[in-house]
């Protein structure tokens, strides 16, 4: 997958914009500030809806614009085009007459009206500074990382997730009005079972991808870290423990009469898949504790592109990599190592705030220079002058 | 801001609480009723306004009727050992409308949804076990929306009626869209179906 137009109106920094990719690499060089991340994400809103900084989609638009429009090409492996298009209301949207106050997505033309439609149509993986959460913040983080992976590989998971949610929520109110005495416990069972269905369907997904995602890590880290490190990624879980649908539906329905008075007593559910992780290890210590903040960076570096592999493998279609500033902490030879990693995929666009030289040792590369919202094609010689 | 006439400023309040009505098509049918005349205007506000005087609750299944007995459960060649249980009216009529289906309804008027402060109490429930521990009803079809709560609702009254044996339940799945763009929807409902998912005894 690669993109080949981007079109950007009142975007973050960006009044206008207009940008054409070739296929293959293409360098973004600019300071910090200049808008360079906005481009990738911009490009990650329009493949997935979803930017991955943030969820509150007003953000995103200019400062004092009624809205902004983003619009993309992509075109995959088999030379199929999708374009799509998304408006997003601004803060003042809605006081104006004429004015549209929802976001809108269109694809091909055709209205979107849930995400789920889209979902892993454009494949696109993206690393940025903020992953490094990914190693060393909290399970939420984490269990984001899952969902989002997970989401554009299986087209049931996002289904599996959201049911499993509303079934978490309405569990807990029964939970609470238990709690104040007005109602009987039976009330549970119906949302029980709810919960053990999309629940285990869930766990099933997260442990194959985790295990595959293990495997394909292992090989990019071991290549990142000259052999020296082995990566293992470990699903930890109430239901990681077991190893068939039956067993887990089982094992959940079992943790959850439990601890029934204590999930009445607190007034929610203690036990399930809401409280997942996977643990990252390397060579047998548990990275999130006892790593450097240098082993810790290229570990979430190795997730992100070991992601990448498994939706090579899993959908079919190379993903689209997006690589924000991940090599400007490299040193030189690992740097180089990494492009070759990449070096097979159709679509590779890689911000830095300098052109160091392994970036300009890529006459191959298409170069483009940010400063302030302003973008131009330029030669790596040019860049490298300025 | 400008300010409509107040009757025509009250027609759009009172149109915009409809579902699916904004304010602007709010105010599209304001207009258009205003200019169809006083004749037309009138009409549409009589049948509105008749509306509740005539129309009842069916007494044994729920359904709206204008007597003691809904057309469905007045009708001698409807199966009656038959039961298909729905959440609303509009789904009943959906059922109908494909005319594949002679048996009888019960509308449980909504699903169970404790962050709406349903419960099975608010639910036409007890007054569906009265009747399949009554009538010799042969089979009861939950015919709830296959979303948690139409879920949850169907896996609640499956609980309730293992007390009669004699009784076969049996699930179907309502709410998808027929003819709208199905690409996804049909990969979900596909995996679904192989999982064998829905299956509840
Ligand atoms: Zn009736």
């Amino acid at each position: 997958m690669h993109i080949t137009k981007l079109a950007l109106e009142n975007f973050r920094i960006y009044p206008e914009l207009q940008m054409e990719f070739s296929q293959g690499l293409t360098i973004i060089v600019g300071p910090n500030a200049s808008g360079k991340t906005s481009l990738l994400e911009a490009i990650h809103l329009l493949a997935t809806t979803k930017s991955p900084r943030t969820h509150i989609d007003r953000q995103l638009v200019r400062s004092g614009a009624p809205h902004s429009r983003l619009q993309g090409q992509f075109v995959s492996t088999q030379n199929q085009a999708t374009n799509i298009s998304i408006t997003l209301p601004g803060e003042h949207a809605g006081e104006a007459e004429q004015i549209t106050t929802a976001k809108q997505v269109k694809m091909d033309g055709a209205a979107i009206d849930s995400v789920s439609q889209m979902i892993g149509r454009v494949p696109v993986v993206m690393f940025s500074t903020e992953d490094l959460n990914i190693v060393k913040g909290s399970p939420g983080y984490r269990r984001r990382f899952l969902n989002v992976a997970t989401a554009q590989l299986r087209p049931r998971y996002l289904d599996d997730l959201q049911r499993y949610r509303r079934a978490l929520s309405q569990r807990n109110q029964v939970l609470k009005s238990i709690r104040h005495a007005d109602a009987p416990r039976s009330g549970l069972g119906p949302w029980d079972t709810q919960l053990i269905e999309a629940g285990a369907a869930l766990a099933a997904d997260r442990q194959e991808f985790t295990q595959t995602l293990s495997e394909a890590a292992e090989l990019v880290h071991g290549d990142l870290s000259d052999g020296a490190e082995r990566l293992v990624l470990c699903y930890r879980g109430d239901l990681a423990d077991s190893d068939d649908d039956e067993a887990r539906k089982g094992r959940f329905a079992e943790l959850l009469a439990q601890n029934e008075d204590r999930d009445v007593e607190y007034g929610y559910t203690t036990v399930g898949v809401h409280r997942d992780d996977f643990s990252i290890i390397i060579n047998g210590t548990a990275l999130r504790r006892y790593g450097s903040q240098g082993q810790q960076r290229t570990a979430a570096l190795s997730l992100k592109l070991a992601q990448a592999d498994v939706v090579t493998a899993w959908r079919g279609e190379p993903p689209l990599l997006l690589l924000d500033d991940c090599l400007s902490e490299l040193d030189v030879c690992r740097g180089s190592r990494i492009l070759e990693l990449v070096q097979h995929l159709q679509g590779l666009i890689i911000t830095s705030p300098v052109l160091n030289e392994v970036l300009a040792a890529r006459s191959d590369a298409d170069f483009f220079r940010v400063e302030d919202g302003r973008i131009e094609q330029t030669t790596p010689g040019a860049a490298e002058m300025q | 801001m400008l300010q409509y006439a107040r009757p025509l400023q009250r027609v759009i309040e009172e149109l915009q609480r409809l579902p699916g009505i904004g304010p602007k098509s709010a105010q599209r049918l304001a207009f258009y009723i205003l200019r169809s005349g006083p004749e037309a205007a009138r009409a549409l506000g009589e049948a509105i306004g008749s509306l509740p005087n005539g129309i009842g609750r069916c007494q044994v299944c729920h359904n709206y009727t204008e007597g003691e007995l809904c057309p469905i459960c007045d009708d001698p060649a409807r199966d009656r050992t038959t039961i298909c249980v729905v959440a609303e009216v509009s789904d009943l009529m959906a059922l109908e409308r494909s005319g594949e289906y002679r048996g009888s309804y019960h509308v449980l008027a909504g699903v169970l949804s404790p962050l709406e402060g349903i419960g099975p109490g608010d639910l036409n429930i007890d007054s569906l076990l009265d009747r399949v521990s009554q009538d010799g009803i042969r089979e009861v079809i939950l015919a709830t929306s296959p979303s948690v709560e139409g879920d949850a609702t169907a896996e609640h009254i499956r609980q309730l009626l293992q007390q009669y044996p004699g009784v076969v339940v049996t699930r179907i799945a309502l709410g998808l869209p027929v003819g709208a763009d199905l690409d996804y929807q049909d990969q979900v409902t596909i995996a679904r179906a192989l999982s064998g998912r829905r299956e509840m005894q």
